[in-house]
């Protein structure tokens, strides 16, 4: 008999002590590439950039009935606010302000560890999220290093230096983690300075590779820059938003930013390569395998950053492993993903500075539309048709949720002498916000909810419960019928929301996450409306 | 007898003498010593304790502009600014620096062509002299 209990007490040791070595090891990689429910691994949730969650505890019926489960009020001194997107590991959230990183219990908002940065010279202007490799997470700080932390303390690991503050480098990107890769991107459009992506060991910190934005002479691309002077070594094409991975092609695909000088083409004649550009790269070596230049020579600051939605699916009849992106611009864009050929280049946005499409579904800019002394009213403005906002593709519906922008702006050409920097100004003079349901096939929009007057910044959510959540500059957290757009539930933040919504399932419950200001808040349905297994 | 003391006379009442001997008399003098003494070691305490003379100069406006413009983060922040609204430029109001601090905090330092206090666009920033170079410094800029 007391064999037996020995033996008993033994197995449960052993069993709490498997169970503890698992939750300690945090994320495997491989795990990115199916997310369970309980899980949010990375930036955008999965690699695809869908911001799809296969839940339908919350859906169309019921999410009237949200209530607020927990909320977390940062305690950061910055004005800036949540813009990031939370990652959920092993029932815990980690979430990041441009000099803080959290750690809280995903069931409660209970913090486990605050981690703070110290002062510091960059520009702080948002931080999106941390990466996660094993038990540990990557951050990049407002000055452009790259810090590994310990996700069970917050305590620095190691940190690299990405780039030069005092050259007028930034950070904000959330690193995306392929294998033992971690990916990142830097910003910095302020001088004329030269973009890249790296690569860096996960446990080393050791950069593995580093793709330029920008060739040197003769090197493919160089062919779009003038052959004399420096504008090709200085001419931008910033990596500032996380991009999306296929592991089966084993392809990155990432958007890059504008030219330098910004606003002003006169020293850079030709198309720019690799800025505004969506490329295609292996993320092993880091070589570009295909590109699309949504913005060939750009005048108006319109980065193509914005998120590459993967999604395997038929376009106009045939299969298709397609990339979708919403671009600044004001362009829909829908490639074929393996070669980058595009399949469909339509507005989703009034404009009025293109001509059409060239033969390569690139849009023709209008000259007349440049930034000059007197000003050239454009639509939209620099801020774009949509930006750094994540977009999200729900297949059930097939259609892709922006958040979009319809907006005029007076585009000046200040440049006394060579232009350099920002070598103009734009003054907007008016925009209104909606969040816009894209059919993929068309490009046409099916239906639009109006966000009122102004700019908008929230990311956005889609359910298979038939929903789209997001949020507003005012403060509002939304959810909407994924049909046709129709407020379903809202609720009051208190200040705007910037952030990505998140959702995920612990415990038979499943949980929407909005960021409104410097509350993270928790929503759920009431206990007593659950059917869960105890 | 007294007379009546009217409302709001002054002085005392006819008669009256205060009574005395020479003893008390001497303690009115040791009392008048002891008073000069004390306000005259009050007079020394004070100056030895009152703040002495400022060993800093006091933060001009041309200087606290000065350390903004040559401040990464601070050009940074207000060039990002300016790119959404190109009337914003950085506005200081120094406090009273009559008890020469050594320390300096402004609030709300962006105006948008007076329209200031524009929650996004602003900033704050504290100055601290720095007793080892003998210079003001930013000690930090929140934004």
């Amino acid at each position: 008999m007391r064999k037996r209990t020995l033996i008993r007490v033994f197995s449960a040791c052993a069993l709490a002590a498997a169970v503890l070595c698992a939750s300690g090891q945090g994320l495997d990689p491989a795990s990115i590439l199916n997310p369970t429910k309980d899980s949010w691994p990375t930036y955008n949730g999965d690699y695809s950039g869908k911001r799809f969650s296969t839940l339908t505890q919350i859906n169309r019926k019921n999410v009237g009935m949200l209530t607020m489960a927990w909320g977390f009020q940062t305690d950061s001194s910055s004005n800036i606010g949540l813009k990031s997107t939370p990652l959920l590991v092993d029932g815990t959230l980690y979430f990041t302000e441009p000099d803080d990183v959290w750690a809280i219990d995903a069931r409660s908002g209970r913090q486990k560890w605050h981690y703070r940065y110290h002062e510091n010279e960059g520009l702080h202007i948002g931080q999106r999220g941390v990466g996660m490799y094993k038990g540990r997470l990557y951050f990049e700080t407002p000055d452009a290093h790259l810090l590994c932390l310990d996700a069970r303390s917050g305590e620095v690991q190691w940190d690299v230096v990405l780039a030069d503050v005092k050259l007028g480098y930034w950070a904000t990107m959330a690193p995306l983690i392929i294998r033992n890769h971690v990916i990142v991107g830097v910003s910095g459009d302020f001088n004329d300075l030269h973009g890249f992506l790296d690569s860096y060991d996960p446990e080393t910190g050791k950069l593995q590779w580093r793709w330029s934005a920008l060739p040197k002479p003769g090197e493919p691309g160089s062919e779009t820059w003038p052959s004399k002077g420096d504008a090709m070594e200085h001419g931008g094409g910033m990596t500032w938003i996380t991009g999306t991975y296929d592991p089966d092609l084993n392809l990155l695909y990432w958007g890059t930013g504008n030219p330098n000088p910004v606003l002003n083409g006169e020293t850079r004649p030709g198309d720019n390569l690799f800025t505004c550009t969506i490329v295609a790269l292996n993320p092993d070596t880091g070589k570009l395998v295909w590109y699309f230049q949504p913005s060939p020579h750009d005048v108006h600051d319109w980065d193509a950053v914005q998120t590459p939605v993967l999604y395997d699916g038929d376009f106009h009849g045939t299969p298709r492993k397609m990339l979708m992106q919403a671009s600044r611009n004001g362009y829909f864009f829908v490639l074929d993903r393996t070669n980058g050929k595009p399949l469909l280049s339509a507005p989703y946005e009034q404009i009025n500075w293109s001509s059409g499409i060239d033969s390569h579904g690139r849009p023709v800019g209008k000259r007349e539309k440049y930034p000059s002394p007197a000003g050239t009213l454009v639509e939209p403005d620099a801020l774009g048709a949509t930006n750094w906002m994540s977009p999200s593709f729900n297949p059930d519906t097939g259609l892709l949720y922006v958040d979009a922008h319809r907006s005029f702006s007076l585009y000046y050409d200040l440049s006394n002498g060579k232009p350099e920097g920002f070598a103009g100004r734009d003054l907007s003079v008016w925009s209104r916000s909606s969040l816009k349901a894209i059919d993929y096939q068309t490009g046409k929009t099916r239906w639009a909810h109006d966000l009122g007057l102004g700019g908008n910044w929230a990311g956005v959510l889609s359910t298979a419960g038939g929903l789209v959540f997001t949020g507003d500059i005012h403060g509002n957290m939304l959810g909407l019928d994924a049909e046709n757009g129709k407020t379903l539930w809202h609720a009051y933040g208190g200040g705007p929301v910037q952030s990505g919504p998140i959702t995920y399932e612990v415990d038979g419950r499943q949980y929407i996450l909005v960021g409104s200001n410097k509350v993270l808040y928790a929503w759920a349905l009431p206990d007593a409306m659950l059917d869960r297994k105890q | 007898m007294s007379r009546r003391v009217e409302p709001g006379e002054i002085g005392e009442p006819d008669g009256f003498r205060p009574l005395g001997n020479d003893s008390t008399e001497a303690a009115m003098v040791r009392c008048a010593n002891v008073r000069t003494f004390f306000f005259i070691a009050l007079a020394l305490t004070m100056a030895a304790c009152s703040a002495p003379p400022p060993q800093h100069p006091k933060l001009t406006p041309m200087t606290a502009n000065e350390l903004l413009r040559f401040n990464t983060r601070a050009q940074n922040w207000i060039k990002f600014v300016k790119k959404q609204n190109p009337a914003c430029e950085f506005r200081l109001e120094l406090p009273d620096q009559n008890a020469h601090p050594d320390w300096v905090e402004v609030d709300h330092i962006v105006s948008c062509g007076g329209n200031n206090h524009m929650a996004a666009f602003d900033a704050n920033v504290e100055f601290q002299y720095n007793k080892t170079t003998k210079r003001w410094e930013i000690s930090r800029f929140g934004s």
